[in-house]
């Protein structure tokens, strides 16, 4: 069952994995200590991480449904574990609505399962392939579909995510927005593929929910007072970018299919390393301030100028500027749409553009603002925090000028 | 003698020396800090003796400078030699002039007078920038240098304008800057479609293409009208009698004697004159150049301030000479005849001037000198202009036989008349300068210092004689037969004439309160109209362009305000939802699920 | 792949990427590491683009390529239109660094700014090397993220707001810019410079050729401050003077009009772009914005923003000649961008100067500064005149062209235009002319500048003066001398004879 990928894809995302996972595990260490939390909670870390890691790993490589479903799960369930971990009441409150919501998602998954086993008596993907779809594996489909949308957080079932990133350890939030809900639009890609080509309206559908998540969260995002929720809420709107995949590739002919496919996963591959090192470099900051909200951010420029800037160059990648992998991604996705015709995503995309500049400028802006009053007293972070994000931001602002690697291993197969 | 100093050499020096003792000046003063040991030195005087000795000891020649702006390339030949030598030697006698006329102030400035000091830095830094503008303008053969010549005289100049720092200067540096911009603005229009044309550097080709292109006319009129405004031609010539007053004597020599030739430089050197006609363009120039000999001649009796008068006295004289420019447009045929009394006339009238308005100053300080004598080299440049008496009677006596040959007398005539006006006005000049020679008498005014007087009577002597030294174009001018006498002098009698019986009338009571009426109109005649029409104009365009700005602005910021607004209430909204989407979201999972559900069914 | 020649080409475009770390690095006190850094950075820019200048002339290529996505690539090339602009932008790079050195004294925040002004002259230098237009928007997006930083430097909330009005206006263009350019992509493939065939293309794809057109002219109008996009250019001169200078001179309207220039010589093809129509269309919008902005200049107190206006105005200038097809017009437009830059950078160090000997901001408190500062107020009057165009300053050469131009092309009117700008240049720049000379100071003029004197001695530190001088006796040797190789009138018709005469 378990294959060794042929697919580009697979070694992307297990690399992707991996290098979020060790930063994160190799960060979430040093910053643990540095917080003081007590042995009882902290002893958790490494272990819980490694089974999310593990599970995560297995949602890329395996073929059948069945385990895709048990690892999505364990991967899931030890995320709810990790943001308890922080132990306020904040987070408990949102681990456990966290908790509700993905059980009632994977409850949905086995109905659409059971529903999809008895239509055509096999779930291995393989096999699911070139069947017409039936009305009953349609009703499976859409049930399936909609629980994975809730697990990768797409408009309008966000609205768990942005509590639970806020109140969780910095490299939990880190590696939860940009791993654990890529394994729910993974696995719902790969459904699609196999079960939704040609289904036009519904690839419409989802296009539309990724284009109001775009949207829906980057104007939260621009509404927020706390650094950690400005990035989680940002998570949403990049989240929305990967959905404009399904209608994209839906009936389009093949060249908009691959551009589609390839900018789908580089933006994703540019996601996870930005905004990992997104919510690092705001850790940090949060850190140093001793402070979640903006306004804390005026006199940082001077006082804590290497954490700043790692989050200036994780901007930079989220909003998609010139040299990231964002703004290669958006070059092919914007190809893609002039071919396809389908110009409402473009129209999207541009939205999308200019508002994850206002909100990411309207973090920065505070920089600037010299507050000689303000009085909170700065610690600089160690700097072995400071070096792993900046790392993860330099990677992601260069991968624009790199991209041929990773685009050459997705142009390997791809769904054409 | 000709032939001593090689051209390019010589043209090279005659322009580079004023420009370095300008900038010399410039150093010396940063460097000094302060003015004690400025002054009018030998040095600074020797700025145009350059120019003047390549005049009669160069050979004639070109200077090609291929680095310089567009390629530089600087003529020495017949014309530009007289026109060089006089306006070189003006230039000279009237530093050698300021000299003088500038004493106090130099003592003032050394005496630590800071405001006097630093008046007199600007003039000691202009004078030769303007001179060398000047210079640059007449050797000039291509298009950029005499454009740069232009415009750096033109500019200069105003520093020379407004020196006296007063109220009047000031606005007459105003009117002069308004008229320079305007004019420079028109002629560059011309300059740029005419080389456009024909895509040439050079001056010639600058004419060639006029005279080939289809818009000649119009090329030719904005070329006309833009250095006419220097030129002083009726209905631009606004500034000049407000400017030519207020300037310190010396510089109002140089103004009127020299720099007025500018515009006539130009007329030469763009303008195909002799080739091409221009019928309704040559007609226009003649009217305005017979309406402005005359109606300035009319205005011009009414001033009271005799410097005042010579300026009206120079427009009249260049509505003269623009109307020859008239025929020369209008009859290409008659104009190689022309030409040469143009060049005679130009130089007959610069020197000539320059010598009445350097005596205006001396007429101001009276010299130690017998009044006769004084009053002998007053009189010497006023029958000159007008025409009566040496160079004034050649340059007249070359013009009309000129138009007489052509068949023009009319015109002759016409410009016969004209000198009338010119006898008038220099009558009324060396009137006003009586009652000032006399009221500085009464009051004991201190006499003129040497250099200032000296160089006065240098100018009267050499401007009498000046078709007898300067190097002609077409050599030495025949003297007028006896027989001609008569038809040139009965202008003069006239003037004399009317002259003598405005003063007769003076002395009634009724008249002299005529007179004293008259003598209200200011100088600047239909610049006071112009300048209410022109403060209207920019008050309408400059609302206007307010008007468009307003409207810019509130189109964007009521687009800004409206998307503001807009999104006030959108976040409001989205708040409260993004609460409500977090509690509902396994409900709203399900609806999800159905929309897909329905959308899969729909295929 | 890997040679001598690229080599160079990268380190000419890395050196400020590299400056930038560095200088972000070197603490706030140590000024002198500081400024070693900017300068050695600078020098070593400066000297390898010269010598990129004489490798082109002299026939060799320096070029770098290398695959991005399938169909794009990184593409660098030093051609001799990019060099020119290069040139421009490191020579006064030099300048402005050296006059922000001494603008910057003792002001806090001064590692930020060296910091994001090195990042702002690589971009630069990335606009004038790249060789296609995905490599432009790359730096040219990364010049918009860097200057924000330098707007608002002060942290006042009027910088604040100039900052994010700047950012609408530039992002915003920047997004335009990247519909046009993926849109041209579609069409076309990938265009490398002065490749660009698209007049072979079909008759049916001109309309959507007209569409790109105007989305990539309307994306690079903003940054070259076309009317009505040019809103942000007024309000971003609350910025330090170094920074206007950059603004205005260097770096961020020229590399809008440069873009423009790049759009249609080397994308669509001067003919080409003519044939289609849409040059006349641009040629009435350049118009227009010279004149208005000339207008609105007048209109001005405040000496920054009177500048800011005539830079509305003269960028302009760039665009109507390149609109006026023709050698002549490129020539006119080639020439224009390096004699703005030396022009206005002149008069925006004067006008930073005024502000930071005497505090001077309002034209009217400019009254007989000229004897208190006699060299500053030197280099702005020939900053001034150059600007009206009057010979020898560089200013005329332009005019002189595009008149040529004009004729050329048979746009008689643009002579009109031309007689127009001069008027109105005269109208706005004189009377400041006659301030600093002719009026005279206040009387309190003692108690005011302490230390006046009629002149002579040091008006200001020698890294304020310094570029200032340099700069205006550049923009006359500009003009003075035109007819020298390697002046900017003799590169442009380099360019001209090179790449664009068929």
């Amino acid at each position: 069952m378990i294959t060794l990928p042929e697919s580009g894809l697979s070694w992307l995302l297990l690399g992707m994995t991996a290098i979020v996972c060790l930063a994160s595990g190799v960060y979430g260490v040093k910053y643990l200590q540095v917080e003081q939390v007590e042995a009882s909670r902290a002893r958790w870390w490494l272990p819980l991480l490694t089974v999310l890691a593990i599970g995560l790993a297995l949602v890329w490589l395996f073929d059948h449904l069945v385990p895709i479903y048990l690892a999505l799960d364990t991967a899931g369930l030890s995320a709810v574990l990790l943001m308890r971990l922080a132990g306020t009441d904040a987070a408990r409150e949102a681990s456990r609505r966290y908790l509700i919501f993905t059980l009632s998602a994977s409850s949905l998954l086995l109905v659409g399962m059971l529903l999809l086993y008895l239509e055509h008596a096999t779930l291995a993907l393989s096999e699911l392939d070139g069947n017409e779809l039936t009305t009953r594996g349609g009703v499976a489909l859409g049930l399936m579909l909609s629980g994975l949308l809730l697990k990768a957080a797409a408009f309008p079932l966000h609205g768990w995510m942005p509590p639970a990133h806020g109140s969780a350890w910095t490299p939990v939030s880190a590696i939860h927005s940009t791993l654990v809900l890529k394994a729910s639009l993974y696995v719902a890609v790969q459904l699609w593929l196999v079960l939704g080509a040609g289904a036009w309206h519904a690839a419409q559908l989802i296009g539309a929910l990724g284009m109001l998540s775009i949207v829906w969260g980057s104007v939260m995002a621009w509404q927020q007072e706390d650094l950690k929720r400005v990035v989680a809420f940002s998570t949403v709107a990049q989240m929305g970018y990967l959905l404009l995949f399904f209608p994209l590739s839906t009936g389009t002919g093949e060249t908009v299919t691959r551009l589609a496919w390839e900018s789908t996963w580089l933006l994703a591959l540019n996601h996870a390393l930005a905004k990992a090192a997104m919510f690092m470099a705001a850790g940090n900051l949060v850190l140093g301030m001793g402070r979640d909200d903006l306004k804390g951010l005026s006199g940082v420029s001077t006082r804590l100028p290497l954490p700043l800037l790692t989050l200036g160059l994780a901007g930079v990648s989220i909003m998609g500027m010139p040299p990231s992998g964002g703004f290669v991604a958006k070059w092919l996705l914007l190809h893609a749409v002039f071919i396809s015709g389908q110009w409402q995503w473009g129209v999207a995309l541009v939205l999308g553009t200019l508002l994850s500049a206002a909100y990411m400028f309207r973090l920065f802006r505070h920089c600037f603002v010299d507050d000689q009053e303000s009085k909170s007293r700065y610690q600089s972070p160690p700097l072995t925090l400071d070096l792993i994000a900046l790392g993860l931001a330099l990677s992601a602002l260069f991968l624009g000028l790199l991209a041929d690697w990773p685009l050459s291993l997705l142009r390997m197969e791809g769904p054409w | 003698m000709m032939g001593w100093i090689p051209a390019s050499a010589g043209l090279a020096v005659a322009i580079a020396w004023p420009l370095a003792i300008a900038l010399g000046q410039m150093g010396l003063a940063w460097r000094q800090g302060t003015i004690r040991r400025l002054s009018l030195s030998p040095l600074w005087l020797s700025a145009p003796l350059p120019a003047l000795l390549i005049v009669f000891l160069a050979s004639s020649g070109t200077l090609e400078i291929e680095g310089w702006l567009l390629g530089g390339e600087w003529v020495l030949d017949g014309w530009r030699r007289a026109l060089l030598g006089f306006t070189a030697l003006l230039w000279f006698l009237s530093g050698l002039y300021a000299r003088g006329y500038l004493a106090e102030e130099i003592d003032n400035a050394k005496g630590g007078d800071l405001a006097s000091g630093r008046r007199l830095l600007v003039l000691l830094v202009c004078w030769p920038l303007t001179l060398t503008g000047n210079l640059l303008l007449i050797v000039a053969e291509d298009i950029a240098s005499f454009y740069t010549g232009f415009t750096l005289m033109s500019f200069a100049a105003y520093a020379l304008v407004v020196h006296d720092g007063t109220r009047e200067s000031r606005h007459a540096g105003r009117a002069y800057l308004l008229m320079a911009v305007l004019g420079e603005a028109v002629f560059l229009g011309g300059i740029l479609w005419a080389a456009g044309e024909a895509q040439t550097l050079t001056l010639t080709g600058l004419r060639e293409a006029v005279a080939a292109s289809p818009r000649g006319a119009t090329i030719a009129t904005l070329l006309w009208l833009g250095l006419g405004v220097k030129a002083g031609v009726v209905l631009v010539h606004v500034w000049l009698p407000l400017a030519h007053p207020v300037a310190p004597t010396p510089a109002s020599a140089v103004l009127s004697g020299a720099m007025i030739k500018a515009g006539m430089i130009g007329w030469w050197q763009t303008l195909p004159l002799g080739d091409v006609t221009f019928e309704s363009l040559g007609k226009a120039v003649l009217i305005a150049g017979l309406a402005g000999a005359y109606l300035a001649a009319l205005y011009g009796v009414t001033q009271r301030h005799p410097k005042a008068v010579l300026a009206y006295s120079s427009i009249s004289q260049m509505g003269m000479l623009t109307t020859l420019f008239g025929v020369g447009l209008y009859k290409p045929e008659a104009w190689p005849a022309l030409a040469p009394a143009v060049i005679l006339f130009a130089v007959h009238h610069g020197l000539t001037k320059g010598a009445l308005f350097l005596g205006v100053g001396i007429t101001e300080h009276p010299p130690r000198l017998p009044s006769w004598l004084v009053w002998g080299l007053l009189v010497l440049p006023a029958l000159s202009l007008s025409g009566a008496l040496a160079s004034g009677l050649v340059s007249k006596y070359a013009f009309k036989s000129a138009l007489s040959e052509h068949d023009a007398s009319l015109i002759a005539h016409a410009l016969s008349g004209a000198a009338v006006g010119t006898t008038i006005l220099v009558a009324r000049a060396l009137w006003r300068q009586n009652i000032s020679w006399r009221q500085a008498r009464q009051d004991d005014v201190a006499p003129a210092p040497g250099p200032m007087t000296l160089a006065w009577v240098a100018c009267v002597v050499l401007a009498a004689s000046v078709p007898w030294w300067l190097p002609l174009p077409e050599g030495q001018p025949k003297l007028p037969p006896v027989k001609e006498l008569k038809s040139l002098l009965w202008p003069f009698a006239v003037g004399m004439l009317l002259a003598l019986v405005a003063w007769a009338l003076s002395r009634q009571r009724k008249g002299a309160e005529l007179i004293e009426r008259l003598e209200r109109l200011p100088a600047g005649d239909l610049w006071w109209p112009y300048a209410i029409m022109g403060t209207t104009i920019q008050r309408i365009v400059l609302s206007a362009v307010d008007a468009l700005t307003r409207v810019y602005k509130t189109g964007s910021t009521g687009l800004s305000r409206g998307v503001s607004h807009t999104t006030d209430r959108g976040l409001v909204f989205q708040s409260w939802g993004d609460e409500r989407l977090m509690r509902w979201a396994p409900l709203i999972m399900l609806g999800v699920a159905v929309g897909l559900g329905v959308a899969l069914y729909l295929w | 792949m890997v040679n001598l020649d690229t080599l160079i080409l990268l380190t000419a475009l890395l050196v400020s990427f590299v400056a930038a770390p560095l200088i972000f690095l070197i603490p706030e006190e140590q000024r002198t590491l500081r400024t070693l850094v900017n300068m050695v950075a600078a020098v070593v820019k400066l000297s390898l683009v010269m010598f990129m200048v004489w490798g082109v002339a002299n026939g060799r290529d320096f070029a770098l390529s290398f695959t991005v996505m399938e169909t794009v690539s990184f593409r660098l090339r030093a051609d001799a239109l990019g060099l020119m602009f290069a040139g421009l932008s490191s020579l006064l790079w030099f300048c402005t660094t050296i006059y922000a050195v001494g603008y910057l004294e003792k002001s806090p925040n001064r590692k930020r700014f060296f910091g994001f002004f090195s990042l702002c002259v690589g971009s630069t230098l990335g606009i004038a090397l790249s060789a296609n237009l995905f490599t432009f928007l790359l730096f040219y997006e990364l010049l918009t993220l860097s200057t924000y930083p330098l707007i608002v430097h002060r942290g006042t909330p009027q910088a604040l707001k100039a900052g994010a009005i700047y950012l609408r206006y530039t992002l915003g263009g920047g997004v335009v810019l990247l519909v046009g350019m993926v849109s041209l992509q579609v069409l076309a493939g990938d265009v490398v410079f002065g490749e660009g065939q698209l007049d072979q293309m079909d008759a049916e794809h001109t309309p959507a050729l007209i569409v790109t057109f105007a989305l990539l002219v309307g994306g690079l109008g903003v940054k070259a401050a076309l009317v009505p996009l040019h809103g942000w250019l007024p309000q971003a001169m609350v910025a330090p003077a170094p920074v206007s200078a950059l603004l205005h001179a260097v770096a961020v309207v020229k590399a809008g009009a440069f873009g423009i220039v790049r759009v249609i010589y080397d994308v669509y093809g001067l003919g080409f772009a003519q044939q289609i129509g849409v040059l006349a269309g641009l040629a009435i919008i350049a118009s227009f914005t010279i004149i208005y902005g000339s207008l609105r200049a007048m209109a001005q107190s405040d000496i920054k923003r009177l500048l800011a206006y005539s830079t509305v105005s003269q960028v302009s200038y760039i665009v109507l000649g390149i609109a006026l097809f023709g050698p002549m017009g490129t020539i006119a437009a080639m020439s224009h961008l390096l004699h703005q830059g030396l022009m206005k950078s002149t008069l925006f160090f004067c006008a930073g100067n005024y502000a930071q000997e005497l505090d001077i901001h309002r034209i009217e408190e400019l009254d007989g500064v000229g004897w208190r500062m006699p060299v500053t107020s030197l280099a702005f009057t020939i900053g001034a005149l150059g600007m009206i165009g009057i010979p020898p300053v560089a200013g005329f050469i332009s005019k002189w062209y595009l008149g040529m131009a004009a004729l050329e092309s048979g746009m008689t009117w643009v002579i009109v235009v031309l007689m127009l700008s001069t008027i109105l240049n005269a109208a706005y720049f004189l009377p400041v002319i006659y301030r600093l000379w002719f009026k005279p100071a206040p009387h309190d003029e003692l108690d005011r500048w302490p230390e006046a004197r009629l002149a002579g001695g040091l008006e200001t530190s020698y890294w304020l003066m310094g570029p200032a001088i340099a700069t205006a006796v550049f923009s006359l040797l500009a003009g003075m001398l035109a007819g020298v190789p390697f002046s900017p009138l003799q590169w442009a018709t380099l360019i001209v004879n090179q790449e664009y005469v068929p």
